[in-house]
């Protein structure tokens, strides 16, 4: 901690930050992978993988729809929050059904607990994740209202 | 069903280490020997008899790698093969598998399955928490095994009604053959009331929820000759795995494989396809069950658990734990040994052979107080990385 980062920075099993550059794509937008032999969407993506469905290896990027509904929340009440996320607890930790058919989880924010639960709207927004191990702030989607 | 005629393999003898949390004093190496020297001895065994090994561990706590040859040397086993497994909590079942196929194959008679968890050896906290299935995006947003845990629980309750009142009567249960096992953590003490199990809050969640400890775990395999010869009373052993989508999102429709596409993260068609191929390898049916040790890091997931192997119908394991059919004296006697919550959370270490072990007992009536009447086909199921590795051991007479 210092002037500039004040608060604690986790740096034990911390990822290099090469790893944090090469996934940017599918944190900063959902970007996923659409199949280009049968169609089939793929979050997370699926890139130089094999398609499940048609074993096909060649796939184009797809971003996911930005808006869904919550299929089912955990409001965090484990008796302690994942270390570097303690200011954030307690975290509304969701199921997400996107519009275009893709689950994810997230976590929703900017609003209170009883806010959230099985059938609301959602929107993705862009948020601070974690710290880097260069103590840079990483970004990437969690979740606000739809109203 | 036609079943496959392979060998026999005999379980031997089990051992696990006591009920301890931390065991500070000792390094990994030093913790398993005692169980594994007590597994080798009530099979009257050397280690010089051992003709192959493997061990399963969990890398979060022991960062060293090539545990295979650590182990040979540490037992004074080299020259002889040792296989080193960490892939998720139920590796056991991994490493119980290779030496089944070494056995039947023919090519050894006598192996041996080690199974070590030592979180005193790591930082728990950071090294066990933040780290999710799908560590690309899931890390970075902070989740850990227990939201996915927690998530699965309320997808389970909303899908099928249920409320934690039937968490609390699994996990009272628990407390209740945990009081009966003097290797359960919770062997001693008043039982919990319905008030602490029902409490909406954290101390509640905690109440119904796995505990961890320090595992150390042996189980001896032989082939059925090797048995006789030792005149060892024979209970079989047959294991089988299957894998499911890593990242917990793709546990709904998954069209990847139609055994997944109809199913969402409240069942389990994973535990399904191990069981189908581990009940006909030992030619058995569910309905032959006598006993389950099923893995529980939540109640819940005890539920599930039930519900695809078998045992009974999607959605009815809340309802077949109400109505008290886990207990002793109940339909299926269900985590006898006192589950993840007495017994705990081991990893790697135990979370599958730890039910192995409790299930042997069973089968040779050693069970003491919480010995079940009579049984003859026992299973022992237990997931990894939420349900990426599902595993399924039956062990019978």
């Amino acid at each position: 901690m210092n002037s500039q980062f004040p608060e604690l920075v986790p740096r034990l099993e911390s990822y290099a930050t090469i790893k944090t550059w090469r996934e940017r794509h599918g944190r900063y937008r959902m970007q996923g992978s659409r199949c280009k032999k049968c169609n089939e969407i793929w979050f997370p993506s699926r890139d130089a993988l094999i398609c499940p469905k048609c074993q096909s290896r060649e796939f184009i990027p797809y971003e996911c729809a930005r808006t869904g509904e919550v299929l089912t929340v955990q409001h965090e009440i484990m008796g302690y929050p994942a270390m570097g996320y303690g200011e954030l607890s307690p975290r509304k930790i969701v199921m997400i059904k996107l519009d275009d058919g893709v689950t994810i989880i997230s976590e929703v924010v900017d609003c209170a607990a009883e806010e959230v639960k099985p059938g609301t709207k959602v929107k993705m927004a862009f948020r601070k994740h974690k710290r880097e191990e260069n103590g840079c702030w990483m970004y990437g989607y969690k979740f606000v209202l739809n109203k | 069903m036609q079943k496959p005629n392979f060998k026999k393999v005999v379980l031997a003898s089990a051992a696990v280490s006591g009920p301890e949390r931390s065991v500070l004093g000792l390094g990994y190496r030093q913790f398993i020997m005692k169980t594994v020297l007590e597994a080798l001895d009530k099979a009257k065994l050397t280690v010089k008899d051992v003709e192959v090994g493997s061990i399963s561990y969990n890398e979060r706590n022991i960062t060293e790698g090539a545990l295979g040859c650590v182990m040979a040397d540490a037992l004074g086993m080299v020259p002889i093969p040792f296989v080193s497994i960490s892939q998720a909590c139920a590796g056991g079942a991994i490493c119980s598998d290779i030496i089944w196929n070494y056995l039947v194959s023919g090519r050894y008679k006598i192996g041996i399955v080690l199974g070590l968890n030592k979180p005193d050896n790591f930082d728990f906290r950071d090294a066990m928490g933040p780290i999710g299935n799908y560590c690309d995006y899931d890390f970075m947003l902070g989740f850990t095994h227990e939201n996915y845990g927690h998530l699965r629980s309320e997808w389970y309750k909303q899908k099928y009604n249920y409320t934690d009142s039937v968490a609390a009567k699994w996990a009272w249960q628990c407390h209740w053959y945990a009081r009966r096992n003097p290797m359960a953590l919770a062997n001693s003490g008043p039982m919990p009331t319905d008030e602490q199990l029902n409490d909406p809050g954290p101390a509640g969640y905690r109440a119904r929820t796995a505990t961890g400890r320090n595992m150390a775990s042996c189980l001896v395999f032989v082939t059925e000759d090797v048995a006789e010869k030792l005149k060892i009373e024979p209970t079989y052993f047959n294991v089988s795995y299957a894998h499911r989508p890593v990242y917990i999102g793709n546990h709904f429709g998954y069209t990847g494989d139609e055994r997944f596409a109809p199913y969402d993260m409240a069942e389990q068609p994973a535990i399904k396809i191990a069981a189908e191929e581990a009940y006909k390898i030992a030619g058995i049916t569910a309905d032959k069950i006598d006993i389950a040790q099923v893995h529980d890091l939540s109640s819940y997931d005890g539920m599930m658990a039930l519900e695809w192997l078998g045992i009974v119908p999607p959605g009815q394991g809340g309802k077949f734990t109400a109505e008290g059919h886990t207990s002793i004296e109940g339909k299926c006697p269900t985590n006898t040994d006192g589950g993840a919550i007495a017994f705990a959370h081991s990893s790697a270490g135990g979370d599958f052979s730890s039910k192995i072990y409790e299930n042997w007992l069973q089968l040779t009536g050693k069970a003491g107080e919480r010995q079940v009447k009579n049984p003859k086909v026992t299973v022992a199921q237990a997931y990894g990385t939420h349900h990426s590795l599902d595993v399924v051991g039956i062990l019978k007479k």
